[in-house]
């Protein structure tokens, strides 16, 4: 047959974009467009195909799709596909052959491939998704645009380490570093930092990328200031760093490519415009039942929550007392004045646009501004992420914790409340009250992050005010189930739910229920919807929606109480507040306003090896306010005494226990400082000195140490205290090392007290893992002997085989000198236990058990908690520290890991003791504490305890963490004074 | 075996009150066979067969969500059953697998217990371990019963085996499906019969069966799926993974069941090895052992001058794991999951999906941790690690899919 004449056309549908491309038989380009989708991607590729038809002609064309949202469409169109990462290689190597990688960041992935020494080709893990929206994200957090971004970025003179794990987390991370100040420049730097961080460890893992390499997709393409951050970070030169000009479009010409190359027909272009036609927009996409019926059904349910408006006055002709009420949330600024009959005089609620004081400085001038002269502000208080800011600046009288400040809004409207359910901009919160007290706090942790926000960044992204793209969701018929995980893996349900072809009205539905979703399964973990009661108060910016509060009330079965200032409660409670306590009238007054300026200034601690990065503002009464330091030391107070803190105690006495150098050594060992080491130091630090080698032990973690090793990291979902692993090998290789010794412990101590005693799977292989994963160790230069130390026998044996230059004689010599060690060290711990749990009680202290691992003493695996806990006048204990010889509580679940059977103890110990409470420290991806931390709470709340549990990874929040030890510490003390004691 | 007073009394009351005790769906084809053989034992039983998004979203709400996915889902699963008004919740009961490792999933029955609690209360949650766990409520296995199970498990790595080596070459869409289950219903009469244990006669006739379908000499693409064995079996959690692939133009390849088990036997004698730990066990599980492997190699031997493949050797599967990481990784799914995909390559199957359940504790180690080395060892593997989790999105999955395809080997 003759060679038929035809063109190629490739396009490329994205997570938010539609790309195409027509090239002739020597790939020139004849047309190229990129045009966003909104959701709307079959209606948009076949605008752009007919204008191909008009501008090129009818063909034939050899087409094939790629990109996600191309999948589905080009399966039901019976239209060939090529998957993405493969239409990239097409194009590279017919256009780039001199590339070596190449990395590609799009909408929702990123890929790389390696093109010389072995072709291979990845793309980023269910997690780190969301490359480009991650970039969205963060704009609209700053309340800039992606090119102001870029600009900014240019004049930053420092970056800020930002999680890079995923986006969730790297918000969380930026996010504090807002609320402490820093400017935006330096902030927009560090998030390009982190999306190349992000690549490299995620993508590459251990991989170098070198030689020439290509640069593609939106982003890459669109900001300078990115490409500039991976040119320095892989250290390329311009010549080696090729960013295409035509990179947007790059995926769309290598399908084009593809196509050619393809055996399949060339088709006119009415066909495959046909073909696209005919598929129908119903997928198999799993719906749930619409949010209101009808127009009537919404003006009923709007009816009933107008029940609950507050009663207002006028500001400008009232005469009198007034309260102020200020919630310097972590994304907004809230503020509220209260006349003395509690009528509402003013409100705002605006983003703060990461300048807190700026917005309450103008707020405060209007509201002068506009008050009537005899309006006088008597009292006031702050709460939220920024109290202690506020306090300094503004002289503001009160502080108080968000969950009193919740608490005493929503009493306000429901006196005999039970649950008040908080879903903010970043944080849910949720209380249940029992006997007028709070009874427990749940706050959601870092993965739960963000769905408030979340709503709006997706509604912006898809050319929608947050109004209207709830209000679009209100009548869907068929909302979209898009999961609950966290809004990484929502944001990949919508993409799936697009390329199924679902309606904007059901996807804005479906997000409504996730977010709604969310908070009751993973923050609250309801198991019946009869625990929450019947008397119930939703609030908080994200309540206002009522698409969410529709969401809300289907779920669980019951109405709810939904105020209209639901998202001014923190503020109206910190106004009630300040009515209450009377006042000192220290707030600014509108002279002094005038007058008001501040000055910033980036400095780093001096104080300890944390070396935090601090932000200092100093105002012009000659205060002063520190933030971004982990302890006391940092913002310039004396340091509180380590005496009553354990966690203290245990990073200096493991230290002290390090032998000295022996005179003949017979060579380096290096035993990393992390997981079970931070229990067994003392067992293989004496083995190996009595063997006499010279033992050489990685210090505790920093931030720097984890980024030192983060590149040899194969599994990115894995916990943070395995992750620092890599850091901690790489330090000892660095120290020269002979050998690393991390032994494979499948079984722990057995202690007695639980069914069998294992080890969790990360702390006993992670030896094999990273002996497999960091190209510079092998069986002769680390060694992980699978031991079991409860069996010297066998523990001799195998130790003996692994060091055959030694007698069997001297190895069960130092194993039994080094297990003495390590018990003499268990006991020591214990005692000190003993005396800060007597000191404790002479001096009226309470004592917190914050109880996790042994190896969460690691200053920065906690980032500081426990010198937090000791800066708020409370002393700390460990779930190792605590004699406990009872019978150990019957717990429902399987007790088969020596740590956590401690756990299970210490929780039983303490509810007999009126003046501890727990706090539960768990690292982020721990699978086993899911099955703890159930269990703690149960044992806690079946002795009528308080449970409190804070989830640590690699961000440190640390303003977080606080809001929830005071508000523990609040609700045990109202709980002793209720108590009557 | 020594029974406890409990235990006895429940049993004889889910027999005597004809409990129907409901099974999570995860091996259909053992499974079926499994049921059978259970219900001889005066039980009434059933699998659960989840579709649609109701078991994941009950799954959602009963437990902690960061509990590991296969958790979830089977519970789900058993929650959605129980739910449906099919059943007297006064004479239903459930029963799961516990191996009684170091990882989760010794905890699943406490967990479900706990969902329970509150809903149905009345509802027995039942336990089928060898590891002495569950004292109460652990299914009582005589030897008969054992040898029984083990010969239908066999049966069905055979069937599972077959089908999957025939599926992508049917004649007609559907024909693979109907030859299993032609296979099972024949085996399934024979169970109270001494023909049921006529093991070579039997095999032989599957084999017959499946013959029918011809596998041209040039295969297609041979795709692998290890990983851990919930969401590797189960289609309803692995979003019908080996369909899609062969959808896509490929051939399944899975290991067997028996595979697993004689992984966890032979982790039993390491632990004596190495440790010292429990004698007795150890004893009795080289006795298992040897007894089990050596009726796996005789049913294997029977497919030699066939056009199909047998399963990999057990021991052969060993060495492997010990070409890539230490066997004393006995956690999970542990030391088999890079041996399996390193026999896989060594014969022919380069392509491997790893599948893991979002942030399983295990897989960190031997799956996505023991890709670099597996690379090293054999550069041609294609591999893609998968996460499943009740919130995964399957375009997310597919894409990641497409890829490992497009460079198919």
């Amino acid at each position: 047959m003759e060679k038929e004449k035809y063109l190629s056309l490739g396009i490329d549908v994205g997570s938010t974009t539609v790309k195409a491309v027509v090239l002739d038989s020597d790939n020139n380009v004849l047309y190229a467009s990129y045009v966003r989708h909104g959701s709307k991607v079959k209606e948009t590729a076949l605008s752009q195909l007919s204008e191909i038809k008009e501008k090129i002609g009818l063909g034939p064309y050899k087409i094939s799709f790629t990109g996600s949202a191309g999948l589905g469409l080009s399966e039901r169109a019976h239209l060939p596909f090529v998957q993405e990462v493969q239409s990239a290689y097409q194009a590279i190597k017919k256009l780039y052959p001199q590339a070596d990688a190449a990395i590609e960041l799009g909408g929702e992935d990123a890929k790389i491939i390696f093109i010389t020494g072995g072709l291979e080709e990845r793309m980023n893990g269910s997690c780190a998704g969301g490359t480009g929206a991650f970039l969205d994200q963060m704009a609209t957090l700053l309340n800039i645009s992606l090119p102001e971004m870029n600009e900014l970025a240019k004049h930053a003179q420092k970056a800020y380490p930002i999680a890079s794990r995923c986006g969730v987390f790297a918000k969380s991370d930026i996010q504090s570093i807002l609320n402490q100040g820093a400017n935006k420049e330096d902030v927009s730097l560090s998030i390009f930092h982190a999306v190349v961080d992000q690549t490299i460890a995620g993508l590459a893992q251990g991989r170098e990328i070198k030689g020439n390499v290509l640069f593609l997709g939106g982003p890459l393409h669109f900001l300078t200031s990115l490409q500039d951050a991976f040119k320095q970070q892989l250290h390329l030169d311009d010549e080696h760093a090729i960013f295409p000009e035509d990179s947007e479009t790059f995926m769309a010409k290598g399908a084009a490519i593809y196509a050619a190359k393809s055996y399949e027909d060339p088709m006119s272009l009415d066909s495959i415009i046909a073909n696209i036609e005919a598929v129908s927009s119903v997928g198999t996409i799993v719906t749930g039942r619409p949010l209101f019926k009808d127009e009537d059904d919404f003006k009923e349910h709007q009816k009933r929550h107008k029940d609950f408006d507050v009663q207002t006055a006028d500001i400008s002709t009232y005469e009198g007392k007034a309260y102020l009420g200020i919630d310097e949330g972590s994304t907004t600024t809230k503020i509220v004045l209260l006349s003395e009959d509690d009528k509402l005089l003013y409100s705002n609620y605006e983003p703060n646009n990461g300048l807190p004081i700026e917005k309450i400085v103008a707020q405060l001038k209007h509201i002068y501004e506009i008050a009537n002269p005899k309006l006088e502000i008597v009292s006031s208080a702050v709460t939220g992420y920024g109290e202690e800011l506020i306090i300094s600046s503004l002289h503001v009288d009160y502080g108080l914790v968000e969950t009193v400040a919740h608490f005493k809004a929503a009493s306000f409207f429901e006196p005999e409340v039970e649950f008040i359910l908080d879903i903010g901009g970043q944080d849910i919160k949720c209380f249940r009250i029992k006997n007028q007290a709070i009874d427990s706090i749940m706050l959601n942790e870092a993965c739960s992050s963000g769905c408030g926000s979340f709503l709006q960044t997706f509604a912006g992204a898809l050319g929608y005010d947050i109004q209207t793209f709830s209000e679009i969701g209100l009548y869907a018929k068929k909302p979209v189930e898009l999961g609950s995980r966290c809004t990484v893996f929502m944001n990949s349900s919508v993409k799936q739910a697009q390329r199924d072809g679902a309606q904007i009205e059901d996807i804005s539905a479906g997000l409504s229920r996730s977010v709604v979703k969310n908070a009751l399964y993973k923050v609250i973990r309801v198991n019946s919807f009869k625990e929450l009661g019947d008397k119930i108060v939703t609030q908080g910016g994200t309540f206002l929606n009522n698409a969410v509060l529709k969401a809300f009330e289907m779920e669980i079965g019951h109405e709810v109480i939904r105020p209209s200032i639901a998202g001014l409660m923190g503020a109206f409670g910190a106004a009630l507040y300040a009515k209450e306590k009377g006042g000192k009238g220290g707030l600014l007054k509108k002279d002094e306003l005038e007058a008001f300026t501040y000055k910033s200034f980036q400095s780093v601690c001096q104080g300890c090896a944390n070396h935090c990065n601090l932000t200092i503002l100093r105002f012009p009464d000659k205060g002063v306010f520190v933030s971004g330091n982990k302890c006391e030391k940092g913002a310039g107070k004396k340091p509180s005494s380590d005496e009553l803190d354990i966690y203290a105690f245990k990073r200096k006495r493991l230290r002290e226990l390090i032998p000295a150098k022996p005179e003949n050594s017979k060579g380096k060992v290096g035993l990393p400082m992390n997981l079970a080491m931070f229990e067994q130091l003392p067992l293989w630090a004496t083995f190996f000195h009595e063997l006499g080698y010279e033992v050489v032990v990685s210090p505790y973690s920093t931030r720097e140490l984890y980024r030192q090793g983060q590149r040899t990291i194969p599994s990115d979902t894995a916990c943070y205290p395995a992750k620092l692993m890599h850091g901690h090998v790489d330090y000892l290789i660095n120290e020269g090392v002979d050998f690393i010794f991390y032994p494979s412990e499948s079984y722990n101590i057995d202690e007695q007290r639980s069914q069998n005693n294992f080890n969790c799977p990360v702390v006993a292989y992670y030896g094999e893992l990273i002996k497999k994963n960091d190209a510079r160790l092998n069986d002769n230069n680390f060694l992980d002997p699978f031991i079991d130390i409860n069996s010297e026998k066998t523990a001799v044996k195998t130790l003996s085989e692994t060091f055959p230059n030694l007698s069997k004689k001297e190895v069960k010599h130092a194993f039994e000198k080094g297990a003495k060690a390590m018990l003499d060290y268990r006991e020591e711990v214990k005692s000190r236990g003993d005396y800060i749990i007597e000191r404790s009680r002479n001096e009226h202290k309470r004592m917190i058990v914050l109880a996790g691992r042994p190896y969460h003493i690691d200053p920065e695996i906690n980032h500081g908690i426990d010198k937090l806990l000791d800066s708020l006048g409370v002393a700390v204990l460990s779930e190792d520290c605590l004699r406990f010889t009872g019978k150990p509580p019957h717990p429902h679940v399987l007790n088969q890991w020596t740590y956590h059977a401690r756990l299970y103890d210490a929780a039983e110990y303490i509810s007999a003791q009126p003046d501890m409470e727990l706090v539960q420290l768990v690292s982020f991806g721990c699978g086993v504490d899911a099955v703890t931390t159930d269990e703690v709470r149960a044992i806690l709340e079946g002795h009528k305890r308080l449970y409190t549990q804070l989830k640590i990874d690699e961000i440190s929040n640390l303003g977080a963490v606080k809001i929830r030890i005071r508000s523990l510490l609040a609700a045990v003390e109202e709980r002793d004074q209720k108590g009557g004691n | 075996m020594g029974m406890s007073k409990e235990r006895k009394a429940l049993f004889k009351k889910l027999r005597d009150e004809k409990y129907t005790i409901l099974v999570p769906d995860m091996c259909p084809i053992h499974f079926n066979l499994l049921c059978e053989i259970i219900s001889r034992e005066g039980y009434k039983v059933k699998v659960v067969t989840p579709s649609g998004r109701e078991a994941k979203d009950e799954g959602l709400r009963s437990i902690h969500n960061d509990a590991c996915y296969p958790a979830l889902i089977v519970c789900g699963q058993f929650v959605a059953e129980l739910k449906s008004g099919n059943y007297d919740l006064n004479k239903t009961a459930v029963i799961m697998s516990q191996t009684g490792g170091g990882c989760r999933a010794s905890n699943y029955i406490s967990m479900f217990r706990k969902a329970f609690a509150k809903e149905f209360p009345t509802v027995p949650v039942l336990s089928l371990n060898f590891s002495g766990l569950e004292k109460d409520a652990s299914f009582p296995m005589g030897w008969h019963f054992i040898k029984n199970a083990i010969v239908a498990l066999q049966y069905g790595d055979m069937i599972m085996n077959l089908y999957y080596q025939t599926a992508s070459y049917e004649e007609r869409p559907g024909q693979a499906k109907e030859i299993a289950d032609e296979c099972l219903r024949k085996l399934r009469e024979k169970i109270d019969t001494k023909d049921f244990n006529k093991m070579e006669k039997n095999m032989r006739e599957i084999i017959a069966d499946f013959s029918v379908i011809k596998i041209p000499e040039k295969r297609k693409p041979r795709v692998g799926i290890v990983g851990e064995i919930f969401v590797k079996y189960s289609s309803y959690a692995n979003n019908n993974l080996a369909d899609f692939l062969i959808k896509q133009g490929a051939e399944v390849v899975y290991p067997g069941l028996c595979e697993f088990l004689l992984y966890c036997i032979y982790n039993m004698i390491q632990d004596y090895k190495r440790y010292g730990k429990s004698p007795i066990t150890a004893f009795a599980a080289k006795f298992v052992y040897r007894y089990f492997l050596k009726k796996c190699r005789k049913t294997d031997a029977l497919l030699e001058g066939t056009q199909f493949y047998p399963f990999e050797d057990f021991e052969f599967i060993v060495k492997e794991g010990e070409r890539i990481i230490n066997t004393g990784v006995k956690m999970g799914e542990g030391w088999v999951i890079p041996a399996e995909m390193l026999a896989f390559a060594d014969h022919g199957v380069k392509n491997v999906v790893c599948v893991q359940p979002f942030g399983c504790l295990p897989n960190h180690i031997v799956g996505k941790g023991m890709v670099r080395p597996l690379k090293q060892l054999n550069p041609e593997l294609n591999v893609v690690p998968l996460d499943f989790d009740a919130s995964s999105s399957e375009v997310n999955q597919e894409n990641r899919l497409k890829l490992m395809l497009s460079n198919l080997n």
